[in-house]
C-alpha cells in the first residue's frame, strides 16, 4: 500500500478540472480506436513515382486497369493464377429459357444463388459479378435456370462464383500476412521494418527457397510448404493451423501479388531510362558538364538543354511512345510473366536428384568435407572453413549490380539490397527445409536472389552433391571441426589432406 | 489517508474513461456489418474478370505493326564504321591490384597485374562502349550469329570484359583458372543466372539468354569481388562494342534512318537516340566524342 501511495503521489494532484479532462481523454480514445481505418491501397514502387508526369500517370493507370485495388481486384486470365469458381458453356436452350450446360470442373460446386458472369458471347461486359444469379441447377441433368438474366446463346461461356478464391485469399492475406509483407506484397508492412531478416518483397517475382531449377519461378508446392511450415531462423512462422482451402487460396493471392509487383517493375524498367526524373536530370547534368569542359578547352560547343527543357522534351517524346510502343510493352511484359510462371509449374522445372541419396557414411562425409574445402566449390569463402558462415566474403566490399558503385556495407547482399549472412551450417537450422532433398536442391540450383550459385548439372555430379549434403548435415553434430586456423585463401582441402598423411 | 483517497479518485476516473472508451467501441460495432469497414481482413473485395486478351492488347498489336524501323532490306544494306573518342586527357586508372598482391586466391588471381577495366583508352579512343539499335528493326538481316560463343575467366578477370550475344545463342562460360568462379548475371528481362564454374572447365557451363535486354547488364563473380563484366543480349545483329582504340563496325545495316544507343559502364547511356542515316555500301565514319565528365571523371 505504501508503495502504491508513493507512486501515486508522484502524479499531479487532481484539480477541479481533473474529471472533465479525463473524460475528454476517454472520448478522444473512443474516437481514435473505433472508426474504420484508412482504405488499404497498393503502394507504387519508388521507380514508378520517379517517372515524369504523363508516364507516371499512365503506368499507375495500367496497373489499376489490369490489377485493380485492394477493394476491387482485377483477375486477369492471362496469368496462371487460380482465381476460383467454376466455368462452363451453354450447349442448348430450352423453351422456358432454361439452359443445358457443360461444366469444366465439379458440377456440385454450382449452388443456388451463386453469382454468374458471362465470359464469351454477346452478354460479355455486363458490368459486375452480380449480373446474374443461379436460381436452380441440377448437377445430374446439368440444367441451369438463371434469375432474371438476359438470354444467352448456345456456345456462350460463363463462370459461376468467379474470383471466389482470390477474394478468400485476400482476406486470409490481410489477416495473417499483411502485417509483415504489406498490402502490396512489398515486405514493408507495419511490422516489416523491425525484422531482420526482412520479410520477403514479392514484387521482384523472386522467391529464395524453391524446388525449381535456377532462374525458374517457384511452383505452388514451394509456396504451400513455406506457408505451412514457415522458415526456421526467420520471423516467418508456420501457418499449419490454416485449413487446406485457406492455404491454397493465400498461395494464389501471393502469386497474384507477385505478378502484379513484377509487372510494375518490368514495365517501369522499360520506361525508366527515357522518362524518369533521375535519368533525365542525370543526362542533363552530364551534358552540362561536357559543355563546360568544351568551353574551357576553347572548343565550339552547343549549349546543353536545361533540366526543365530536357523534361519537357521527354514529355513530348512520351506522347509518341505512348501511342506507338506502350501497348506493346504492356503485352510483352504480360506475356513474359505468364510464360515464366507457367514454366515454373511444369514438372520439368523441378530439381529431382538422378541418384538416390548416397549412404550417410563417414566416407561420404569425408568426400563432402574435401569438396567443401576445395577450390572446385569454394564453399568456405562464404560459409567459412568451419561452416559458421564467417568466410572471407563477409569481410569484402562487393559491387552493386548494374551500377558502378559498391555496397557501403561489408559482406554479401541479396537482390533486394539487404546485407546477407551466409548460413551458419553448424546450427542445424535450414531455412529452405531440413529434408535432405531440400539441401540437395539448395546446392543444385542455388538460392534465387542471393550469391549462392547453382552447383548442379555441370560443376558437381549428383552423388557429389549428396556427399556435400551428408557432410553439411553432419556439421551440427560433429565435435571435430576442420581446422579454423587454416587460411581462407588458397586451397584449404589440399593442405588438410597433406597434414593428414 | 485522505491523500490515498484523493489519489484513488484519479484511478477511478481513469477506469471510468477506459470503460467509456471500451463501451463506445462495443456500441459502435453492434448492428454494423464488417463489410462497412473499408479496409482490413474483414472487407470482402469485389473481383472483376478480365479476359486474357484485353482490348489494350489488340490495339497494341496493330500499332506496333505500323511502326518500327523505317528501313527495309530492299533498299540495300550498308556498313557503319566509326570510333568512340575520349576528349581531353585522362590519366590511366590505377591497377585493381598488382602482381603478387595479397588478394583472395592470390596464387591464381595475382600472378599478373590486374587492370581496372572501367575506362580503357588507347590513342584517344575509348574501348568497351556498346553501340546498338535503340529499337529492334522490323526487318532483320545479316548473320544470325554463331551457334555458341565463349565467355572465359582467366586470372580472375572476365574475358571479354564486354560482350554482345544473340538471343538464343549459347554462351559457353569457361574457366581457365585453377579455382572455381561463379558467374552471376543481373538481367532485367532475363532471370538471374548464377552458376558455379569448375576450375579449368574447358567444356563450359551453357548460358542462353531468352530475351533481349534494353541496355547492357552486369556480370559478377560472388567469389572474387573485383570481377566485373557486361553482357548485352540482342535480338538483331546490329550491335557492336568498341575495340581498344575506340573503333567499331556494324555490317549489313538496312539502308535508312536508324537510332542508336551508345552505352558505357562508367557513363551509362551516353547517347539515347543517335540518329544515323545509312546508305547502301560504305558510309562516312561516325565519330562519337565522350568527355571524361560524361564518365564521371
Amino acid at each position: 500500500m505504501m508503495f502504491r501511495a508513493t507512486f501515486l503521489s508522484t502524479l499531479p494532484r487532481p484539480s477541479r478540472m481533473g474529471f472533465p479532462s479525463v473524460l475528454l481523454c476517454g472520448l478522444a480514445l473512443f474516437h481514435l480506436g473505433c472508426g474504420p481505418g484508412p482504405q488499404a491501397e497498393f503502394k507504387f514502387r519508388d521507380s514508378t513515382v520517379d517517372l515524369i508526369g504523363d508516364a507516371n500517370r499512365e503506368v499507375k493507370k495500367t496497373l489499376k486497369d489490369n490489377f485493380g485495388t485492394p477493394q476491387t481486384l482485377v483477375a486477369w486470365e492471362r496469368f496462371p493464377v487460380e482465381y476460383g469458381g467454376v466455368k462452363g458453356a451453354v450447349t442448348s436452350i430450352g423453351e422456358d429459357k432454361s439452359l443445358v450446360v457443360t461444366v469444366d470442373g465439379d458440377p456440385k460446386m454450382i449452388q443456388q444463388k451463386d453469382p454468374l458472369i458471362w465470359i464469351s458471347g454477346s452478354l460479355v461486359g455486363e458490368k459486375n459479378a452480380t449480373s446474374a444469379t443461379v436460381k436452380s441447377f441440377d448437377p445430374e441433368s446439368k440444367k441451369l435456370v438463371l434469375e432474371g438474366a438476359a438470354v444467352a446463346a448456345v456456345g456462350d461461356r460463363f463462370a459461376v462464383d468467379f474470383g471466389k478464391d482470390l477474394q478468400d485469399g485476400r482476406k486470409i492475406y490481410m489477416k495473417n500476412c499483411m502485417h509483415c509483407h504489406g498490402v502490396s506484397g512489398d515486405g514493408a508492412g507495419p511490422t516489416g521494418e523491425f525484422l531482420n531478416p526482412r520479410p520477403r518483397d514479392y514484387r521482384n517475382g523472386t522467391f529464395k527457397f524453391t524446388s525449381t531449377r535456377t532462374g525458374e519461378k517457384p511452383n505452388r508446392d514451394d509456396l504451400d510448404r513455406i506457408v505451412r511450415y514457415g522458415i526456421p531462423g526467420t520471423y516467418m512462422p508456420s501457418f499449419l493451423l490454416l485449413g487446406d482451402h485457406e492455404t491454397a487460396v493465400v498461395v494464389e493471392y501471393v502469386r497474384w501479388l507477385s505478378i502484379r509487383g513484377e509487372f510494375e517493375k518490368r514495365l517501369v524498367a522499360e520506361l525508366a531510362s527515357d522518362y524518369s526524373k533521375t535519368a533525365i536530370n542525370d543526362a542533363a547534368s552530364k551534358a552540362e558538364a561536357a559543355y563546360k569542359e568544351k568551353v574551357k578547352n576553347g572548343e565550339a560547343a552547343e549549349k546543353a538543354p536545361s533540366q526543365s527543357t530536357a523534361r519537357q522534351n521527354a514529355t513530348n517524346e512520351f506522347k509518341k511512345y505512348f501511342t506507338e510502343d506502350y501497348p506493346a510493352a504492356i503485352e510483352e511484359t504480360a506475356n513474359l510473366l505468364a510464360e515464366y510462371w507457367n514454366r515454373g509449374q511444369e514438372a520439368e522445372s523441378v530439381v529431382v536428384p538422378s541418384v538416390h541419396r548416397v549412404n550417410d557414411t563417414p566416407e561420404s562425409r569425408e568426400r563432402g568435407r574435401l569438396l567443401y574445402l576445395s577450390d572446385k566449390t569454394k564453399c568456405y569463402t562464404c560459409h567459412g572453413v568451419t561452416g559458421r558462415g564467417d568466410g572471407s566474403a563477409t569481410e569484402d566490399f562487393w559491387p552493386k549490380p548494374n551500377s558502378s558503385e559498391k555496397f557501403s556495407k561489408r559482406g554479401l547482399h541479396d537482390e533486394w539490397g539487404n546485407q546477407l549472412k551466409p548460413r551458419n551450417l553448424t546450427l542445424g537450422q535450414y531455412r529452405g527445409g531440413r529434408r535432405p532433398v531440400d539441401l540437395f536442391r539448395r546446392v543444385y540450383a542455388g538460392i534465387k536472389g542471393t550469391p549462392m550459385p547453382a552447383f548442379g548439372g555441370t560443376a558437381l555430379k549428383d552423388d557429389e552433391i549428396w556427399d556435400l549434403v551428408n557432410y553439411v548435415m553432419s556439421l551440427p553434430y560433429t565435435e571435430k571441426q576442420p581446422s579454423p586456423a587454416a587460411s581462407s585463401h588458397g586451397n584449404v582441402a589440399k593442405r588438410e589432406e597433406k597434414s593428414a598423411h | 489517508m485522505t491523500k490515498i483517497l484523493k489519489d484513488s479518485w484519479i484511478l477511478s476516473s481513469l477506469f471510468l474513461a477506459s470503460v467509456v472508451s471500451l463501451s463506445g467501441c462495443g456500441n459502435k460495432f453492434v448492428g454494423v456489418e464488417y463489410k462497412d469497414l473499408s479496409s482490413g481482413a474483414h472487407y470482402t473485395p469485389v473481383v472483376v474478370y478480365k479476359a486474357s486478351s484485353s482490348a489494350t492488347a489488340a490495339a497494341g498489336a496493330t500499332s506496333s505493326e505500323a511502326t518500327g524501323q523505317e528501313a527495309t532490306s530492299a533498299g540495300g544494306t550498308g556498313t557503319l564504321r566509326g570510333r568512340i573518342e575520349l576528349t581531353g586527357n585522362m590519366a590511366p586508372l590505377p591497377l585493381l591490384h598488382g602482381k603478387g598482391a595479397e588478394v583472395k586466391d592470390a596464387a591464381v588471381c595475382a600472378v599478373v597485374d590486374i587492370p581496372d577495366q572501367t575506362i580503357v583508352t588507347k590513342d584517344g579512343g575509348l574501348a568497351n562502349v556498346f553501340i546498338y539499335l535503340r529499337k529492334p528493326p522490323k526487318v532483320t538481316g545479316g548473320n544470325v550469329g554463331e551457334a555458341s560463343i565463349i565467355f572465359d575467366q582467366k586470372n580472375c578477370v572476365f574475358k571479354p570484359h564486354a560482350m554482345i550475344m544473340r538471343v538464343g545463342q549459347t554462351v559457353k562460360i569457361l574457366n581457365s583458372d585453377g579455382v572455381a568462379h561463379n558467374t552471376h548475371t543481373f538481367g532485367q528481362k532475363n532471370p538471374q543466372f548464377n552458376s558455379i564454374v569448375s576450375p579449368n572447365d574447358a567444356v563450359g557451363v551453357p548460358l542462353i539468354y531468352k530475351k533481349a535486354e534494353q541496355d547492357p547488364i552486369s556480370v559478377v563473380c560472388d567469389i572474387h569481388p573485383w570481377m566485373k563484366g557486361y553482357h548485352l543480349p540482342v535480338d538483331h545483329p546490329f550491335a557492336a562494342i568498341s575495340a581498344e582504340d575506340g573503333s567499331f563496325e556494324i555490317k549489313d545495316l538496312p539502308a535508312g534512318k536508324h537510332e542508336f544507343k551508345v552505352w558505357h559502364e562508367a557513363g551509362g547511356l551516353i547517347e539515347k537516340a543517335l540518329v544515323v542515316t545509312i546508305k547502301p555500301g560504305d558510309n562516312d565514319p561516325l565519330t562519337v566524342k565522350v568527355s571524361p565528365a560524361q564518365l564521371g571523371k
